[in-house]
């Protein structure tokens, strides 16, 4: 019996989550790149941040640890891959520690782009996430996971295996 | 490593070719020589690709062992939905708190002063 029923993706997995705000664009991109605002809505409920560092510009590096009631903490690290103000940001996920890495990253496991666009004084933010690409150019799934050839031709080799 | 069962689903989707393969499939089995028909591919150039989404969980072979027609399995599929799902949940919650967060700003309130 052949399930019928699935929404196969068309095209990427992505999804695109809209909301308007009654501000400004010049405001709303500050609200996204000042670790002072930033941390007073970026959630999840009921979590602070104790650490957010932003290096706000290509190839800066985002540490973020979050810390819920119990105490439990968990750091992430990004990396901005677009600075664009006040219309755009650009990032994907980072290892916490970049040693192994030297100066290549492993493929991003999700590319987050966050527009700003301006309508007549207010500001429509456009969050779009992307799972397992580098951005626009989608590298990293459509070449297999093209960033970790820098890293090991080891590694190359077995993942191909698994192909 | 990319060898978790996301990154083969993502890697498996990521090629124009298996998608429409599974789109082909979506509406029922058919035999390999059936889906290489709309591609003007070879056999082995379906095959390979067919190997690729049954690596990924995407695709199996059903019991005509003469026909050995392949079907959708979109158990796989479903998981990306739900990754994404953790996503738009996520973002949706972040933009309530922004949108809070906002009007204290504007209102000049203490916790909402620009810094």
């Amino acid at each position: 019996m052949t399930d019928q029923s699935i929404d196969l993706p068309s095209d990427d997995p992505v999804i695109i989550i809209t909301r308007t705000f009654d501000a400004p664009r010049t405001l709303m991109f500050k609200l996204f790149t000042d670790p002072y605002h930033l941390v007073r809505f970026w959630g999840p409920e009921g979590s602070t941040y104790p650490v957010c560092e932003m290096d706000v510009r290509p190839g800066g590096e985002w540490r973020l640890t979050m810390r819920f009631a119990d105490g439990s903490e968990y750091p992430t690290n990004s990396i901005y891959l677009e600075i664009a103000p006040p219309e755009r940001i650009v990032y994907r996920d980072a290892p916490l520690d970049r040693s192994q890495w030297q100066d290549a990253l492993p493929p991003a496991e999700m590319v987050t782009t966050i527009l700003f666009e301006d309508i007549g004084g207010r500001t429509r933010i456009i969050a779009n996430v992307r799972a397992n690409s580098i951005g626009a150019r989608d590298m990293a799934v459509k070449m297999g996971f093209g960033q970790m050839v820098a890293a090991s031709y080891a590694r190359l080799e077995a993942y191909l295996g698994t192909l | 490593m990319a060898t978790d069962s996301l990154s083969l689903t993502l890697a498996a989707l990521a090629d124009p070719t298996r998608r429409a393969i599974l789109a082909r499939l979506s509406l029922g089995e058919a035999s390999v020589t059936e889906l290489a028909e709309p591609f003007a591919m070879s056999f082995p150039a379906v095959s390979k690709h067919l190997k690729v989404l049954e690596r990924a969980g995407l695709v199996a072979r059903g019991r005509d062992a003469q026909f050995r027609p392949r079907r959708l399995q979109p158990e796989p599929l479903r998981a990306i939905d739900e990754w994404l799902e953790t996503y738009r949940v996520l973002w949706d919650a972040r933009f309530d708190r922004l949108e809070t967060y906002l009007q204290a700003l504007q209102k000049g309130e203490p916790g909402g002063s620009q810094s």
